[in-house]
């Protein structure tokens, strides 16, 4: 199956087998090897990426479904040589420990302020419940979010 | 006190920008143009023997070696050991393929394979038939007169009905007013590092070298294993540690390193076997379930006179490195009080299950959790507070720990326990909830503290040595290479911190290198909470000496006494003549050029010390009584760290310890099916870990006194940061029901069978 979408900003068009896992396509066809596999079944939401705007999981997404679609992933977030201000945020607020959880983390905070770029507390714990990190308690990460949106707010 | 350049400055993490990217390349990551993919068949039995394996339907196009016990050599390994010294000590029981099938999920078979899939689907082909054996899934069963042998040298270690045994002073003696008698009983859990286990391993024909990758926490372990195996010079097997996605201690057992090293000795090829959640649960290692029998005998003042233990942990298939943790849970068991009178027993027992191993802390939260409890135990019934119990029992600083005898060093339990019942607001939260329980509402309200320490190095165990190398560059940049292995909570950026601040010059021109067998010296590995003690002294004395020699050489360039020469910031200058000075840059043109020397040093530090690291917990929470949950309202971890120098780090590394810690108390269990031996919740669908949403706030407060032998007064905290939690809120629940429940973790069904009991009279 031939599928054309906007992978991180710009047009593609591959010929895949449309039932293989986003995942699998991702890392495996494109090298994109920050999307990360941790549990296989949508529980862990280390693979997880925005598609149409939504946070997903790439591990059960199939790429036939982004056919058409608008795809980011973490590697598309840098622009410019300027980093996302939700991964300076990570940096700023020491929110990485040994980095595997980051992309998806990144990417459900993402996902969640695209929509709502003043989340209150309650909603920023929600929006990253998918995401298990082991190395910290989550107060950092929920930090990081809360500096990237007042950023925002403040129109950095 | 000078203000430090880097020490103690939150600078966030070495390499985050790769981190926050996606571009970091962890081992799961790795791809190359031939590399071949390796997939293992799983039992699906928990005890028998192989009577036929069936390969000829699974060898698909694209399937390069189906490796089986038919095929692979009779040669045992040890998953557990740093160096081949530790070959006498181990148990020796592994091998890559056994006929005989040791616990459910066991691999039996692997295919190697030029896609994962193919390799995955030619281990569904795979048939295999067994002759079943009966299981062995309890203690008395594994020690019964006429128990299935699992292994040549038995099921218990050290043998039937000899446990081991490690005491100090003589508990029988003791002479007391009370004896207090607990018990605890602990379940399984899995580590859960968002990484699952990964290995790379790759021949090379053209060098004739064998490599592996491993995000490990022993390169020098694996090196010997490995080479050993393959019958190898360990000159020609290179192990490196890339970035690791989590440890917890199930990195520090080789898994996988020995059968996927040989698979790609065997193929002369590149191989890669990265596991899934379900081979990563029940193929790796487990957190240890265990029971244990905890006795003190105590003065009615509350002074502990006396602690006796037996313990009884379950190794699982094979003793691994289980006989050690037996022993390490209780030589811990004098770092806290100052009770010289101790007596530990126990006995690691093999079933028919899967293996149980290496935890972070390694004995220090099962030592807290067995010995806790008995201790909130001895305050009720003496109507003590059990902080105040605590103080009256605690070590002082500069005491002797008599069963490591090892001083304790710079050590402050009483400040920890102290500060920590003020920040809390103890009294007035324990008040209030015994006053909201007075109302006898749907929620019960409790607080609940626990006390305990842990260790810094190896040090009275073993030579506690770590080595590092720093060389100077030509642009005046250093490489400083030592075999750390970071497990990501700042291990590498804090060596950057120690050379910078000592080198005086800006941290962008400190590179540090993690552990590479090839061109690093030996290291034990990084585990224990020995990195920043034990390697920050190297780093520190290295750089002391790189310094000399720059001062030394510039004197040389200025042509001035080395004794006028001064320094700061990459600039060093002549005392009389200010204007005559000179950079790294120029001291390393002028060694080479002029003097035929390079600018390196080597250096082994030893420590002969091993201060502790007092920890507490203090938790209030919220028991609903309806449906037997429990709610942390709040809670204050307080820790004796010395001197933090990544303190930003430090406080996300002791969240884990509490979400880690929370999970073992109250919800994280792996359990097995007795009568299959089947591993139940192998995946994350309904294993209970805390995520963000339930994941309470916390305090923290670090008391900073510097630990003079620790590097700028550093000592370890990344274990220690998760043994005081299950105990604490262990004993604020019990305080919020008024039971005595021991059986961890404290599930909703746990705690509603105790509330029926005490309604029943039988609490
Ligand atoms: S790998 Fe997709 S959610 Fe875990
Ligand atoms: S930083 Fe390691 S899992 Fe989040």
């Amino acid at each position: 199956m031939k599928i054309t979408y906007t992978l991180n900003g710009a047009a593609r068009t591959d010929e895949v087998r449309p039932e293989r896992r986003l995942i699998d396509y991702l890392r495996e066809d494109l090298h994109l090897t920050g999307v990360k596999e941790g549990c296989s079944e949508g529980e862990c939401g280390a693979c997880t990426v925005i598609l149409n705007g939504k946070a997903v999981h790439s591990c059960l997404t199939l790429v036939g479904q982004i056919d058409g679609g608008e795809l980011i992933t973490i590697e598309g977030l840098e622009q410019g040589g300027k980093l996302d201000p939700l991964q300076q945020a990570f940096i700023d607020n020491s929110a990485v420990q040994c980095g595997f959880c980051t992309p998806g983390m990144i990417l459900s905070a993402k996902a969640l302020l695209m929509h709502n770029p003043h989340p209150t507390e309650e909603e920023i714990r929600r929006a990253i419940a998918g995401n298990i990190c082991r190395c910290t308690g989550y107060a950092e990460i929920r930090a990081a979010i809360r500096q990237a949106a007042e950023g925002e707010e403040g129109g950095t | 006190m000078k203000e430090f350049r880097y020490i103690g400055k939150p600078m966030s993490n070495d390499k985050v920008y790769g981190k926050v990217t996606g571009h970091t390349v962890y081992t799961s990551d790795m791809q190359s143009v031939d590399m071949l993919h390796l997939k293992y068949k799983m039992s699906e039995i928990g005890h028998g023997m192989i009577t036929k394996i069936d390969t000829s339907r699974a060898w698909l196009p694209g399937v390069r070696a189906i490796y089986t016990w038919e095929n692979t050599p009779d040669t045992y390994f040890d998953r557990g050991r740093v160096s081949n010294a530790e070959l006498a000590g181990s148990m020796n029981q592994e091998r890559l393929f056994d006929r005989e099938v040791r616990f459910y999920g066991e691999r039996v078979a692997a295919v190697v394979a030029e896609t994962a899939e193919i390799a995955q689907e030619a281990c569904q082909k795979i048939q295999v038939e067994y002759q079943p054996l009966p299981l062995i899934m309890t203690l008395e069963e594994s020690m019964a007169e006429d128990a299935p042998l699992l292994h040549h040298n038995g099921n218990i270690y050290p043998a039937p009905n000899k446990p081991f045994h490690e005491s100090c002073g003589n508990y029988e003696s003791v002479q007391s007013d009370l004896t207090v008698r607990s018990e605890t009983h602990m379940g399984r859990m899995t580590h859960l590092s968002m990484e699952t286990q990964s290995v790379r391993a790759k021949y090379d024909l053209g060098t004739e070298r064998l490599t592996v990758w491993s995000g490990c926490q022993t390169s020098y372990g694996i090196r010997s294993t490995v080479a050993d195996y393959l019958g190898l010079p360990y000159s020609r097997v290179r192990v490196i540690k890339p970035p690791m996605g989590g440890s917890f201690g199930v990195k520090q057992e080789m898994v996988l390193e020995p059968l996927v090293a040989y698979a790609a000795y065997d193929l002369k090829a590149d191989v890669i076997c990265h596991f899934t959640r379900e081979e990563q649960t029940t193929g790796t290692l487990l957190r240890h379930n265990f029971d244990a029998y905890t006795e003190t005998k105590v003065t009615k003042d509350g002074i502990i006179k006396g602690i006796k233990i037996r313990m009884n942990l379950e190794a699982g298939a094979y003793q691994t490195i289980s006989p050690s943790y037996l022993r390490t849970a209780g030589g811990k068991l004098g770092k806290t009080y100052q009770c010289s009178n101790i007596d530990f027993s126990g006995y690691s027992y093999c079933t028919t299950t899967p293996c149980n191993g290496s935890f972070r802390s390694w004995g220090a939260s099962e030592e807290a959790v067995m010995l806790e409890p008995n201790v909130n135990l001895i305050a009720e019934k003496l109507g003590i507070d059990p902080v105040e119990l605590r103080l009256r029992n605690i070590h002082e600083a500069y005491e002797m720990d008599p069963m490591h005898k090892a001083n304790i060093g710079n050590a402050h339990f009483r400040e920890v326990l102290e500060q920590g019942r003020d920040r809390f607001q103890w009294e007035k939260r324990k008040q209030d909830c015994e006053k909201k329980n007075a109302e006898n509402g749907r929620y019960r309200y409790g607080v609940g503290v626990a006390l305990c320490s842990h260790k810094t190095s190896f040090y009275p165990d073993l030579s506690e040595i770590a080595t590092c190398t720093i060389m100077l560059q030509d642009d005046g940049s250093f490489l400083v290479n030592l075999p750390v292995h970071d497990h990501g909570c700042g291990a590498t950026i804090a060596m950057r911190k120690f050379a910078a601040e000592v080198l005086d010059v800006d941290i962008r021109l400190i590179e540090v290198n993690e552990a590479d067998t090839q061109y690093m010296p030996y290291d034990y590995g990084c585990y224990g909470s020995r990195t920043i003690y034990v390697f920050g002294r190297a780093v520190i004395q290295c750089a002391q000496e790189i310094l000399r020699q720059g001062k030394e050489i510039a004197a040389s360039k200025l042509g001035v006494f080395s004794t006028s020469i001064h320094y700061a910031d990459s600039v060093f200058w002549s005392e009389q003549n200010p204007e005559k000075k000179c950079t790294w840059k120029e001291v390393w043109e002028h060694a080479i050029f002029d003097l035929q020397k390079d600018i390196y040093y080597t250096c082994s530090s030893n420590a002969a010390e091993n201060p502790g690291t007092p920890a507490a917990f203090f938790a209030e929470v919220a028991v609903d009584t309806l449906l037997g949950r429990v709610d942390i309202l709040h809670c204050l971890s307080v820790h004796d760290i010395g001197k933090a120098i990544n303190p930003d780090l430090v406080h996300g590394e002791i969240g884990s310890g509490i979400q880690q810690g929370i999970g073992w108390a109250l919800r994280e269990e792996i359990k097995i099916d007795p009568k299959t031996g089947k591993t139940l919740i192998p995946n994350l669908q309904h294993y209970e870990v805390v995520n963000a949403y339930d994941m309470p706030d916390y305090d923290l407060l670090l008391i900073e006194d510097p630990e003079p032998t620790g590097p700028f007064g550093a000592k370890g905290v990344g274990e220690v940061a998760t043994a005081p939690i299950a105990p604490a809120l262990g004993a604020a629940v019990n305080h919020a029901l008024g039971t005595h429940i021991t059986h961890y973790p404290i599930t909703p069904p746990i705690i509603l069978e105790a509330i029926a009991k005490k309604k029943g009279g039988q609490a």
